[in-house]
């Protein structure tokens, strides 16, 4: 059996706020499901829809990873996203609302969603746009679907918050996993300075500091330094990244997924271990006190 | 140079616009109107799209300076701020029609909402010296506060020749020659009228045949970088190298073609819509 140990964060660009970060990531253990997804800023309220697709994706019992019903499985939330949109934009009474709402203005979003069977040791994704999963195995590292840095434009493919409006087609890729691999999920701009260091021979190094984030304040200190690389700088955007790595487990039945999820409030993995072990110990603690309460009470009373 | 970089809050962009409002604006213009209304209408709504294009779900963030400049019987300020406080500015909004395809793909009739910011005026003389003179003023400014910004981007919207045209042509040119790290301000020219020789982003003087007026504003246009040449391009304008950020006899289409090209078909952001396929 294998573990996958999961680490995800999401920062915002420079100068700007969480709330305006239009990235969205989910991680669903339970079923082995990982998500990312970029709203494009210029598009209506895509935030909102960014969130619904990494929702639905980890959530819902049944996937159609296919070239058949991709458009279906969207109807459910595209019809949220329009009450959301609705309730704001009646809140609000702006024109640069209601203008929009009235245009039937989209929500556009990229996204990538990654399914690992465990037991089958395979996985499957979909992907649409300029939103990345990279793939490292024994074979090499594999971007989808973008594989050069220089293919990333002003332009991406995206799903739309309207059915009418959906002209793209998305990916669906499927492959084996091994212990050792790892599954790398982030967006755009991530995606575009890890590919431009892999044409550098630069990757293991990269890889390697990637793989020793630990919370939110060394990533945003990487994101931090990458941004000031004059060699290779990473552009001012939002980000969206999210680790996977593949171990074989110790104990044949065990499985284990290792969320560090670094939204904030951000916990890294030393802090789970941290305030779990402080909350068994206060747990006991007050529990033996209840018993010896309880105890003197009888004796008191029995006396 | 002129890296295209996103407009974002990190890095706002800077627009200032330069409105003719002497008495010769008062001419008919295009399918209906005066080249005052037509003119006013097209910077409103130019405006409303720097509005939008600097929103994040309902709110609208600092991403852009805007500031625009009538001259005409006086030289006014008419907007100068921070685009979330330029929207507050707002005079009111019109109710007017729009036809769109709704989800069937059928088009239906809706209303919108088109905000207002200025309104039309025409008299007096042309005092484009003046109003070039308070732009260097505004993005002198700008660049001391935003030094490695994208570089501020001047337009001016005139039809007739100047009243000064020799110092038109200095404060122009030290406007074109103050620069931030990303490269030296744009300054845009759009001659509006109804002959039908139109020129635009002419590269050369001979284009002109011999018209002093319309060389007089292609010597105080920016030439057309050659990095953004294709962003001309992909709206609908090709040029050719040495192109002048220049039009000169442009219909109203035009106008609003390089109004919009000018003022954010440059400063895109990073992601634009995907293009609609058949």
């Amino acid at each position: 059996m294998i573990i996958l140990r999961v680490a995800s964060f999401i920062t915002h660009k420079k100068c700007e706020s969480l709330d305006d970060c239009q990235d969205a990531i989910k991680v669903n253990e339970e079923h082995s499901r990982y998500a990312i997804a970029d709203g494009v800023t210029r598009s209506f309220f895509p935030k909102q829809w960014a969130e619904l697709l990494v929702n639905h994706f980890c959530t819902m019992p049944d996937l159609p990873l296919n070239r058949e019903t991709w458009k279906e499985w969207l109807v459910p939330i595209q019809e949220k996203w329009y009450k959301q949109v609705e309730e704001r934009v009646k809140a609000r009474n702006q024109y640069y609302l209601t203008n929009s709402f009235n245009t039937r203005d989209p929500a556009v979003s990229t996204f990538v969603g990654l399914e690992v069977d465990k037991m089958k040791r395979q996985w499957q994704a979909i992907v649409v746009g300029d939103s990345c999963l990279f793939h490292k195995s024994a074979v090499g590292f594999k971007g989808y679907m973008i594989e050069k840095s220089e293919n990333f434009t002003s332009h991406t493919q995206a799903f739309t918050s309207f059915p009418e409006k959906n002209y793209d087609v998305p990916d669906f890729i499927s492959g084996e996993i091994q212990s050792g691999d790892m599954f790398i999920l982030t967006t755009d701009a991530l995606a575009k300075w890890i590919l431009e260091h892999k044409e550098s021979e630069n990757l293991e190094e990269i890889l390697n500091q990637l793989g020793q984030i630990e919370n939110c304040e060394q990533f945003n200190q990487f994101v931090g330094q990458a941004r000031d690389d004059e060699k290779i700088c990473l552009v001012n955007d939002d980000i969206a990244l999210m680790l996977i790595s593949v171990e074989e487990s110790e104990e044949k039945s065990a499985s284990e997924t290792v969320t560090s999820e670094n939204v904030e409030p951000r916990v890294g993995v030393l802090e789970v271990i941290f305030w779990g072990g402080l909350t068994v110990f206060l747990g006991a603690w007050a529990l033996r006190s209840l018993y010896r309460f309880l105890r003197d009470l009888i004796l008191t009373l029995t006396e | 140079m002129y890296s295209n970089v996103p407009i974002q809050t990190a890095n706002p962009g800077c627009i200032v616009i330069l409105i003719d409002q002497s008495w010769s604006m008062e001419e008919s213009f295009s399918d209906g109107g005066t080249k005052a209304e037509r003119a006013t209408q097209a910077v409103n709504r130019v405006i409303e799209s720097i509005v939008l294009e600097c929103r994040s779900g309902d709110n609208i963030r600092d991403r852009c300076y805007v500031s625009v400049i009538g001259y005409g019987e006086r030289v006014d300020c008419l907007l100068d701020g921070m685009i979330a406080n330029i929207d507050k500015a707002r005079l009111g909004v019109k109710k007017v029609k729009k036809h769109i395809p709704n989800e069937t793909g059928k088009l239906v009739e809706i209303d919108v909402e088109a905000p207002i910011w200025l309104e039309p005026k025409a008299s007096n003389g042309t005092p484009m010296h003046e109003a070039f003179q308070h732009a260097a003023e505004i993005v002198e400014n700008w660049i001391s506060h935003s030094p490695d910004s994208f570089p501020p981007i001047v337009i001016n919207i005139t039809d007739a020749m100047a009243s000064d045209l020799v110092l038109t042509t200095d404060n122009a040119r030290k406007v074109m020659n103050l620069k931030t790290s990303d490269g030296a301000v744009l300054v845009f020219n759009l001659h509006i009228a109804n002959n039908q020789n139109r020129i635009v982003l002419p590269n050369d003087k001979t284009q002109l045949a011999g018209d002093s007026f319309a060389e007089f504003l292609f010597d105080i246009s920016s030439p057309l970088p050659e990095t953004l040449a294709e962003s001309a391009q992909r709206a609908g304008l090709p040029s050719e190298p040495g192109a002048r950020c220049f039009a000169y006899n442009a219909n109203e289409t035009l106008m609003i073609q390089l109004l919009e090209f000018g003022s954010l078909g440059l400063t895109q952001f990073r992601k634009a819509l995907p293009p609609p396929k058949d």
